[in-house]
Parts: C-alpha cells; sequence; structure tokens
C-alpha cells in the first residue's frame, strides 16, 4: 500500500533519511522508534505530504506523494487544535476542508460521530484551552479519523499525557483504527518501547548517523485484541521488549 | 527576521502603556487581593499627584507667568461648569472642542483601520507584497506626522479635512505594522493543520490568520489612537478654528495659560479613557 524507496532528506547538510526503504501493507499498524533526530518525524512528515524527500519515492497504492490529500491525515504532538475554535469547529472544519465532497448533512454526522466515538459529544463547544490535554489529543484524533484518511499518521500523539490518561486514548484508538472506521493503516512514531510493542504489528527502530536510517524491523506476534495489563507477561512481548532495549542502548547517542 | 524589532508584542506593549505590571499579575493569581490591594494603591496615585502638584506650585512661584495648581484648578472648574456653551467662532466650550477633536480623530482613525488591516494582512501573508511595500513603509513611518499637513490641505482643500489626513497617516502605520506582524506570526503546527486537512485560502484567513492574528490588531489599534489623540491636537494648533489643539492655541494668544493647563489635563484624561476602552477590548479578544 505504501512504499518507499530510496529515500533522502537533508536539514543542513546532516542527512537525517539516508537511503530509506520500507513498505507498508494494508491494515497495518506500524511503530517508529529511535532517538531524537533520528528522523522518525521527518518520515512521517514526509509521507505526510508537509515535507519534500530530496530524492527517492514515496507512494501510495502507486500514486506519487507530492501533498497533503485527504487519504492521509496527521494527529501532531502538540494537538495543533485552532485555538479559537470550538472542539466541534475544530473538528468540522477539518472535516469540511479535506472532505468537500461531502454534503453538510455527511459532515455533521461524521463529526458527531467521532467526537462521540472519543467521549468529547457533551464538551463540544468548549475551546481547546478550557479542556485538558488528553481531551485535545482526543479531540485531535477525532478530527483526523472525521477525515476518513486511510493512513493515519500519529506523531508522539501521546507523549505529553500523564500515564492514565495515555493509557485510556491507546485503547481508544486502536478501538476506532479498528471497529469504527474505514481507516485501514497506522503509522505512529512513539518514544514509548512499550506503546509501540501494545500497538503495533511492526517495530521499524531507526537510529542516527552513522548507522543506517532503519536499522531493523521488528515483527510483534502478539494476538489482538491485546490486554495491556496481562500482554506484559507473554514470553513474545518481553522478547521485542528485549531486543528493543538492546538496540536502542547500542544505539545511544555518546553525547547523551 | 527583519519584522521583529517593528513588532510591538501584546505583553510588552502593556507593559510598555500601561506601567509595572506586577500588580495585575498578582492580582491575577489572588483574585480577592485586587478588592484588598486597592486602597494602597489609590493611596500611592495620592503620594505620587502630591509630589508632583508640589513641584509644579514650587516651579510656579519662582516663575511668575507659569499659572500655579490652585490656578488651573480653578480654571479647569469654570471651563467644566458649561462644556458646551457656544459663543461664536472664536468662543466655544470645552467639550464642544473636545467633541470636534474626536470627531476627526475617529474618522482619520477608522479609515487608518479600514486601510491598515487589510494591508497588514497583504504584507504579513505574503513575502513579495511585504518586499514590495516595507520599505515604503520604513521610510514614511518615521516622518513627523505635521509634515504631512500640507499635502492633505493641497489634497483634500480643507483645513480640517487635512487634519484628520494627518490623523489617519500617522495612525495608519501601527495598524499595519502590527497587523502584519500577527499575519505574518501563524504557529507552524497551525499552518501544517491547514494544509494536512487542505484548508482552503478563505478557511485559512478565517479561521487560522485572523484568529491569530486579532490580538496584534487590537494592539495595533491601541498604539495607532494613542499616536492619532496626540497628533491631533498639534493639527489642529496649525489648522485653526475649531477643535482641542485650538482651543488650546487661542487660550495661549489669549494669555490665558491656566486655560492651556486645564486643556492639558483634560486632553490627558480623554486620552487615558480611550486607551483604557482599547486594552479592555484586546482583554475581552485574548479571552
Amino acid at each position: 500500500m505504501l512504499e518507499l524507496r530510496n529515500v533522502w532528506k537533508s536539514f543542513n547538510g546532516q542527512d537525517v533519511l539516508r537511503g530509506l526503504n520500507l513498505d507498508v501493507g494494508q491494515g497495518e499498524f506500524v511503530s517508529f522508534i529511535g532517538h531524537s533526530g533520528c528522523g522518525k518525524s521527518t518520515l512521517l512528515n514526509v509521507v505526510g505530504g508537509l515535507l519534500d524527500s530530496d530524492s527517492g519515492e514515496v507512494s501510495l497504492d502507486g500514486k506519487a506523494i507530492t501533498a497533503p490529500g485527504p487519504d492521509r491525515a496527521m494527529v501532531f504532538q502538540n494537538y495543533s487544535l485552532l485555538p479559537r475554535l470550538s472542539l466541534l469547529a475544530n473538528v468540522r472544519e477539518a472535516a469540511k476542508a479535506a472532505r468537500p465532497e461531502r454534503s453538510g448533512g455527511q459532515t455533521d454526522e461524521v463529526v458527531e460521530r467521532y467526537l462521540t466515538a472519543v467521549g468529547l459529544w457533551e464538551h463540544k463547544d468548549k475551546r481547546p484551552a478550557q479542556v485538558s490535554g488528553g481531551m485535545q489529543q482526543r479531540c485531535a484524533v477525532a478530527r483526523a479519523f472525521a477525515v476518513s484518511p486511510r493512513l493515519l499518521l500519529l506523531d508522539e500523539p501521546f507523549g505529553a499525557l500523564d500515564a492514565l490518561t495515555r493509557a485510556r486514548l491507546q485503547q481508544q484508538l486502536v478501538d476506532l483504527w479498528q471497529h469504527e472506521s474505514t481507516t485501514e493503516t497506522v503509522l505512529m512514531v512513539t518514544h514509548g518501547i512499550d506503546e509501540a510493542i501494545l500497538l503495533a504489528d511492526r517495530i521499524v527502530v531507526m537510529a542516527n548517523p552513522p548507522s543506517p536510517s532503519i536499522i531493523d524491523i521488528i515483527p510483534v506476534d502478539l494476538p489482538r485484541p491485546r490486554d495491556r495489563t496481562s500482554i506484559i507477561d507473554d514470553p513474545a512481548f518481553r522478547m521485542v521488549q528485549e531486543r528493543l532495549l538492546a538496540l536502542l542502548t547500542a544505539e545511544e547517542p555518546a553525547a547523551a | 527576521m527583519t519584522l521583529v524589532h517593528n513588532r510591538v508584542p501584546d505583553a510588552d506593549a502593556e507593559e510598555a502603556v500601561a506601567g509595572p505590571p506586577a500588580p495585575t499579575s498578582r492580582a491575577g493569581r489572588r483574585p480577592r487581593s485586587r478588592l484588598a490591594a486597592l486602597p494602597g494603591a489609590i493611596g500611592w496615585a495620592t503620594v505620587g499627584a502630591a509630589v508632583f502638584v508640589a513641584f509644579w506650585a514650587m516651579v510656579a512661584r519662582s516663575s511668575p507667568d507659569l499659572p500655579g495648581p490652585s490656578e488651573a484648578f480653578t480654571a479647569l472648574r469654570k471651563l467644566l461648569r458649561y462644556p458646551f456653551y457656544d459663543l461664536g467662532p472664536n468662543d466655544k466650550g470645552i467639550g464642544i472642542q473636545l467633541g470636534v477633536s474626536l470627531v476627526k480623530v475617529f474618522t482619520g482613525f477608522v479609515c487608518a483601520v479600514l486601510v491598515g488591516v487589510p494591508l497588514g494582512f497583504l504584507i504579513g501573508g505574503s513575502k513579495r507584497a511585504w518586499a514590495a511595500f516595507n520599505p515604503i513603509i520604513q521610510i514614511l513611518r518615521p516622518v513627523s506626522p505635521l509634515a504631512w499637513f500640507p499635502i492633505g490641505l493641497v489634497v483634500l482643500k480643507d483645513v480640517q479635512h487635512a487634519a484628520t489626513f494627518v490623523v489617519f497617516i500617522t495612525s495608519l502605520w501601527p495598524t499595519v505594522i502590527n497587523t502584519a506582524a500577527g499575519a505574518s506570526s501563524v504557529p507552524v503546527d497551525q499552518k501544517n493543520v491547514a494544509r494536512v486537512f487542505k484548508f482552503g485560502r478563505a478557511a485559512y484567513v478565517r479561521h487560522v490568520v485572523v484568529p491569530h492574528s486579532l490580538p496584534s490588531i487590537i494592539t495595533g489599534m491601541r498604539l495607532s489612537m494613542g499616536i492619532a489623540w496626540m497628533v491631533i491636537v498639534a493639527a489642529e494648533m496649525l489648522a485653526g478654528n475649531t477643535g482641542i489643539g485650538y482651543f488650546v492655541w487661542n487660550s495661549y494668544n489669549g494669555g490665558s495659560l491656566a486655560n492651556v493647563i486645564a486643556a492639558i489635563v483634560t486632553i490627558g484624561i480623554v486620552g487615558v479613557i480611550l486607551d483604557t476602552a482599547f486594552m479592555r477590548l484586546g482583554k475581552k479578544v485574548a479571552a
């Protein structure tokens, strides 16, 4: 479904993406993990169409990605809601702009469905600043799903949240992805090892120079639905966890 | 960015215009203490005023032509007793003069906002428009307001309109520059949201640029109004016939320096009222 072929991208002479190759299949949940500066967010922005790669090919179903499009939606690290719009307006304006072919009634219906799904319908008239960070990020998730993207791009979506809120939101995200939407594929950048294992089908481990961009791709063979409390005792979970830890410790930047 | 030194960030502007921010922030944290602090604030304001008046009285004693505080106060009371009397073109109450000036100020100011806000959006939103207009603005901005008077006179063929024109030109710049600063400082993440969700030009301006710029626009308008109110006095001294500036000049020529001082006090108070109104508006918009 998503293909990246020999993708290069540099900033200020630093090669951030170095000849990166990756295939993501339909229906896959892929996590990207690595130390700061390894280019995982850059990769997500390239797929989202916010950044152009310097060279190489990025395509979705064989069509080259050159700009943002309604087949891809993003959830940003810092929520990025428009501060002066209500939660409802934030979701509705995005859905309207990205999917102009829908009728007003259709848009309203989709918006209500996802705001309800993330439990924000009764708070729909509040401004972002009037609700908690967790609620803001739920709104951002609802906004992304309301576009009905094929590919959902999450840039450290739960990094700024407390552990309990994060756990609830992870569950909501999986439910939405698996049962409540037509969204097929999810790419998620994360710092959390456990989060990556809990959510992903495959984990792409990325690294800083001089290593190649992708140093390993680890499959997570754990059946869904996954239970966050019992999964920790699963030997498969332990194995992936240890491997990730080993890789990331070995890659630890000398300066840190 | 070249813009930075022109920009008047809201917080700094607040500080520069409204004095030390400490009491407000303290009051913000503990709402009840604002009321408790009020007697203290009034007390210190009284102390400051007393020192100022004492100093003035001292200077006035050693300079016999300068009216002292009591003379000025008497003159002010007399002026305010019949503020709206009208005894012909050279003898009108101070209320009428203030009204005439305010009409000119608001006309020039409203025109400046109507031109300045769209121009600011254009300049702040487009690098080319910025490159095209910024040099002209930087050259015209520091020009003394009254230098525009002859041009206004020639173009508009009317002294009073020329005064309004001077207000317009001088209050244009802060509004343009602050609007441009607001429009050009839309955060990257908001721009990204607009890009990812394919906002059209109209939706982008309406939901991203305008809401983001609103506080800077109000700050620009507040600065513009402050300048406009300062400039009108000078412009009317030049224009003659009507207005508070003419009143000041006329009082001086008539030898009544007490009236001049009384007028200065009045001008200052009206200025504070205008400024406070815009500050309130700014807070309302920021909320």
